[in-house]
């Protein structure tokens, strides 16, 4: 430490620029990691947040919901393997209109006594012959208000706002939840049919609930994490701003593995001076460890901090969602790339002969 | 580095003359320094290049002994042997009466650190570290009390006429006070040898003169032994004794 904070001190400018260049990097991946995450949640926050934790659909939807098609009949052969909390869900996509304005979103069917009800934020959950509806709170930023009326296009069918509640949202979505049975009545169409059974093994008396509900004929079983990664585009978005992070992460690992490694390189004769008075290689490659640990700890931590008062600048409508612990593990991994990257400069430090010293080269 | 001591070998080509400087040593304490037929060679077979032939050698304490030949002579060689620094292909190196060539190679740092003072060429000086600190951080290596480590290093600085000096960078001093602040360095630890390679080798006469001068009082007011290489035959009447190296033999 000796060494290594003088160093950096003396090298002011030099300390900035690589400070200030890992602190960039660093900016843009908490940035990244905000918007994936925020992303996540507004492509399907209902799946993320679920207690469910297994779908069931048909065998050739593999998992869409939107393709599958449950009939009663498998619906009561699932309960019946599964218990009766095996809950059926519908969904369906709706526009409707609220006053002058136009909206979308997922209409969704829950049977009112199961874990799929959501419960409500303001106003009133649904009840067993409920005929209004609980909708996602994000609706709120469309001016939609408790006691509004829903009209459903085209058929003119009305819904009433019973409640808000949050995280309900699918396919960039807001969902509006109904009782299962006034789903069914909105769409006669599907005749009876539901697009997924959700099952809740973490409740009492479910244990390998999944692994019966999959000997049912022509049913597959999916695990929530499977189903969020079949949602379509989910697993795209995702990975696209996934491998971005990556490239960031390992570019901040070259960029300050070099910077040490040409430093190093010049410091030759520099370390085998100190070498030759008696510093061992041990204090040396402390030293520069210390100078990594200290340059990217700062770094991170002022790029953390405005990375915190840049969201906080953010339009609230944007997609951005970022606590402190996904702020400490994205610190913890690019620290640690950091020592990491300082092995190539420890080597040729190892290397380094004291006796370069000494003019033994003549 | 290399680069300066090439052409620094170039522009003094030392054409040194048989010099009978040798004063009366009248010490019969125990040598500081004693190689014992230590030799150097490098490589193996036909391609063997003998560095330095086997020679012994005692330095005492309160001597100073200059080392000099022409380049490629094997003074560096030498320097090294003595300065624990290289492994000998033959022979032992007693320093402080130990036997440097049967301690583990991972032990040396803590050995130099611990007896032996390195006054080097010009570019010895950490850039990013005040003169106090370049005393300091011999102390500090050696884990030794900072507070102690200030004290000395002042005490030191005062000594050599480098007091006011002591919180400037190596960018800031001249020649001749880098190399008086070097000599101030080896010193920090007390150790039983100084080793100086060329410490005199990018400065004029009077300021190498100078450092020479404060070199060899030091080691004699102190009771030290201290090994200089040099070129510089200007200054060899300050050292106790001349050893002259050609084509690696000791004459």
């Amino acid at each position: 430490m000796y060494l290594a904070l003088r160093e950096l001190r003396h090298h002011r400018l030099r300390s900035l620029l690589i400070g200030g260049i890992v602190s960039l990097i660093a900016f843009m991946v908490f940035m990244l990691t905000g918007l994936t995450r925020g992303l996540a949640h507004d492509n399907a926050a209902l799946l993320i947040e679920t207690p469910a934790t297994h779908f069931v659909t048909t065998r050739d939807a593999e998992g869409v919901f939107t393709r599958s098609f449950l009939t009663p009949d498998t619906v009561s052969r699932l309960q019946a393997v599964a218990g009766p909390t095996a809950t059926p869900t519908a969904q369906s996509f709706a526009t409707f209109s609220r006053g002058e304005r136009q909206l979308s979103g997922v209409l969704m069917g829950v049977p009112p006594g199961s874990f799929m009800n959501p419960t409500a934020q303001q106003g009133q959950p649904l009840k067993a012959g409920s005929t209004g509806a609980v909708v996602d709170e994000s609706l709120q930023e469309e001016g939609v208000r408790l006691g509004d009326t829903l009209t459903l296009k085209p058929g003119g069918e009305t819904l009433q706002v019973i409640g808000f509640t949050r995280a309900a949202r699918l396919n960039h979505q807001p969902v509006v939840f109904v009782t299962l049975e006034h789903w069914q009545t909105l769409n006669p169409r599907l005749q009876g049919t539901v697009n997924t059974v959700a099952l809740n093994t973490g409740a009492p008396n479910t244990g390998g609930a999944a692994a019966r509900a999959a000997q049912v004929a022509g049913v597959s079983v999916h695990t929530r994490a499977e189903a969020l990664q079949e949602l379509p585009g989910y697993r795209e978005e995702q990975g696209s701003l996934i491998m971005i992070q990556v490239f960031l992460i390992v570019v901040a690992a070259f960029v300050l593995a070099v910077f040490f490694y040409v430093l190093t390189l010049q410091k030759t004769p520099q370390f085998g001076l100190l070498k030759a008075i008696g510093a061992s290689t041990r204090t040396l490659a402390g030293s520069l460890l210390a100078q990594m640990m200290i340059l990217s700890v700062l770094a991170v931590t002022v790029a953390a901090l405005v990375t915190l008062g840049a969201a906080a600048l953010l339009p609230s409508g944007l997609p951005f969602a970022l606590t402190a612990p996904t702020v400490l593990g994205a610190s913890a991994l690019l620290i640690a790339v950091a020592a990491l990257s300082s092995l190539l400069s420890l080597g040729s430090i190892a290397r380094v002969d004291p006796l370069i010293a000494i003019g033994t080269s003549t | 580095m290399n680069a300066t001591l090439l052409t620094q070998s170039k522009s003094t080509q030392p054409m040194i003359t048989q010099s009978t400087l040798t004063q009366p040593e009248a010490s019969l304490s125990q040598p500081t320094l004693s190689l014992r037929a230590v030799s150097k060679t490098y490589g193996d077979g036909d391609g063997t290049v003998t560095a330095l032939h086997p020679t012994t050698l005692d330095v005492r304490p309160g001597e100073l002994v200059a080392v000099s030949g022409p380049s490629g002579s094997g003074k560096s060689t030498f320097l090294a042997l003595a300065g624990a620094l290289l492994r000998p292909t033959g022979g032992q190196v007693l320093i402080a009466g130990q036997d440097v060539t049967a301690l583990p190679a991972a032990a040396l740092p803590a050995f130099r650190l611990k007896h032996l003072g390195f006054v080097l060429q010009s570019s010895n000086l950490i850039p990013y570290l005040t003169v106090r600190e370049q005393l300091t951080l011999v102390t500090h290596l050696a884990g030794q009390d900072a507070r102690a480590g200030q004290a000395r290093a002042d005490d030191l600085l005062g000594l050599l006429g480098l007091g006011d000096r002591a919180g400037h960078y190596p960018a800031a001093l001249s020649g001749g006070q880098r190399q008086r602040v070097a000599v101030a360095r080896a010193l920090m630890n007390d150790p039983q040898l100084i080793l100086a390679d060329e410490p005199t080798a990018s400065l004029d006469g009077p300021r190498g003169r100078e450092v020479v001068q404060m070199l060899a009082q030091q080691v004699r007011e102190r009771g030290r032994a201290a090994v200089m290489v040099t070129h510089d035959d200007r200054v060899l009447d300050l050292c106790d004794r001349v050893v002259h190296i050609v084509d690696g033999r000791v004459n």
